[in-house]
């Protein structure tokens, strides 16, 4: 049979599943999973039903969130361009930066445990996002300050007050 | 932290304004080893180069021997905070005629014209002022034409990767007499270049683009202009900037025209432009007094308010695009 377009019918998504680290499974969308540009380099070497990555280094409670982030921007990506398409207006962008805010507006472990897994799994937007975070809080901080807040041993042989 | 992989904490810190990572140098030795690499000031350089919006001026104060940066702030953005700047060696050598080149800046001994005798009162320096580290030149080699013009400007050679002072003597009666003295940042004297071209300089007009310095000169055997942006400001009701937008590419020359500024009914008659920012607009200075963003598509302007500098009425200011880095003066 002619396969024939229709727009009402949507095909059934494709999914992955990311294996934690503490032996959790997730099952996601394809296009979710594809974020990752790890995940998408070795993505087309894979056979279909064989769609499963283990994640050594990200733990069950990070993955969670991280993959709460790449559906958020699949979906947004997704309305602004169509916002776009019909050219009405649309503060899609204004809206996704307020919930990147909130979003990344964690404790200093989960930033931690957030930006490493975005390295890992090099998704780029997360991992300026984690960085960002973290250099603001680092910003108008003294050292003593900063070695408190992320838990750094003071060895420093500088004296603080020297390069005021 | 203390977890974070060295190469993290790397791009953390390319992320913070000089005057942060600067403070940072005390954390803990790992931080400071990292900021105190040679590397770094570079990696700091490209991020801030990438991400910031924002720009940073030099502001000298006609009346004042004084000099003053600025760092315009994105949550703020029609106002400019200035912060003093002192440099011990500063009343020695005042004069500052370039924008920065990666943050550093040459200072020089105003004089009308080198002379033996102004031989031995010229003095130059290069100078970070986030850094607040600067180096004495050597003293210039005795040209061969013994009163002379002088024009100099700081460049930094993209191939070679040294930071290089140009000098050049010349007879504003015979093109002809002229010589060039180049140095290089970290070398102990200046090297004679032989002449320079058949060309007459405007001393007043140049900059650095491209790993070159430049300058604004009447060519005497081309009868023609070679230079990146000119004024005009002969017409009644506005001014004329053209632009050479494309290097070296003589087709494509920008003409833009701005308004003459309208300040409590005064007119301001004379612009300098100071930079094309990356939203399109330029920053200009009417009348060596006000600061203004220009929207070349829409006519629109803003005027920048300058907070913190000494008060005369009617001062008037030089001012200068400034970028801050951590460049070391000592790594060449």
């Amino acid at each position: 049979m002619k396969d024939s377009f229709n727009p009402s019918i949507e095909p059934p998504k494709k999914t992955v599943t990311l294996v934690s680290s503490d032996g959790y499974d997730f099952e996601v969308e394809e296009e979710v999973a594809l974020e990752s540009q790890v995940i998408k380099d070795g993505f087309e070497d894979k056979a279909v039903d064989d769609r499963e990555y283990l994640l050594f280094n990200v733990h069950s409670d990070t993955l969670e969130l991280i993959i709460k982030y790449c559906e958020k921007h699949v979906s947004s990506r997704k309305s602004i361009s169509a916002a776009a398409a019909s050219s009405s207006s649309s503060n899609g962008e204004e809206a996704l930066k307020e919930w990147d805010e909130h979003f990344i507006s964690v404790d200093t472990n989960t930033l931690y445990d957030i930006l490493m897994a975005a390295d890992y799994l090099n998704i780029k937007s997360l991992l300026d996002l984690a960085i960002q975070k973290v250099a603001d809080t680092i910003h108008g901080r003294s050292p003593e300050q900063i070695r408190k807040k992320f838990n750094i041993e003071n060895d420093s042989i500088i004296d603080p007050w020297a390069s005021e | 932290m203390d977890r974070f992989p060295t190469d993290i904490i790397t791009i953390i810190l390319t992320y913070l304004p000089v005057k942060s990572v600067l403070r940072c140098r005390s954390v803990s030795k790992t931080w400071l080893a990292i900021i105190d690499s040679l590397q770094f000031p570079e990696l700091h350089l490209n991020a801030s180069t990438r991400s910031s919006n924002s720009s940073s001026f030099i502001i000298l104060p006609t009346d004042f021997n004084e000099i003053y940066i600025t760092n315009e702030d994105e949550r703020f953005p029609r106002i400019l905070e200035t912060t003093k700047i002192n440099l011990s060696f500063y009343q020695e050598a005042d004069l500052i005629q370039d924008p920065s080149v990666h943050g550093l800046m040459f200072f020089s001994t105003w004089c009308r014209s080198y002379s033996k005798e102004a031989h031995n009162y010229i003095s130059m320096y290069i100078c970070n002022p986030a850094t607040r580290d600067f180096v004495k030149l050597p003293n210039l080699n005795i040209p061969e034409c013994t009163t002379s013009k002088l024009v100099s400007g700081l460049g930094f050679d993209t191939v070679r990767r040294e930071f290089k002072v140009v000098q050049i003597f010349y007879q504003s009666w015979d093109v002809r007499i002229s010589e060039v003295q180049v140095y290089t940042l970290g070398a102990n004297s200046w090297r004679n270049l032989g002449r320079a071209p058949n060309v007459k300089f405007k001393k007043h007009f140049r900059a650095f683009v491209n790993g070159s310095v430049h300058w604004l000169a009447e060519d005497e055997s081309e009868d023609g202009f070679r230079c990146l942006s000119v004024i005009d400001n002969f017409s009644a009701g506005h001014i004329e900037i053209w632009i050479m937008k494309e290097y070296n590419v003589k087709e494509s020359w920008t003409r833009y025209v701005v308004s003459k500024l309208d300040v409590d009914g005064v007119l301001c008659e004379t612009v300098q432009p100071i930079l094309l920012r990356k939203n399109g607009e330029i920053v200009i200075l009417y009348d060596r007094m006000e600061l203004v963003s220009y929207n070349i598509g829409n006519g629109n302007f803003n005027a920048f308010e300058v907070h913190g500098l000494p008060g005369l009425p009617h001062e008037t200011y030089k001012i200068f695009s400034y970028v801050e880095t951590l460049t070391s003066l000592n790594a060449f």
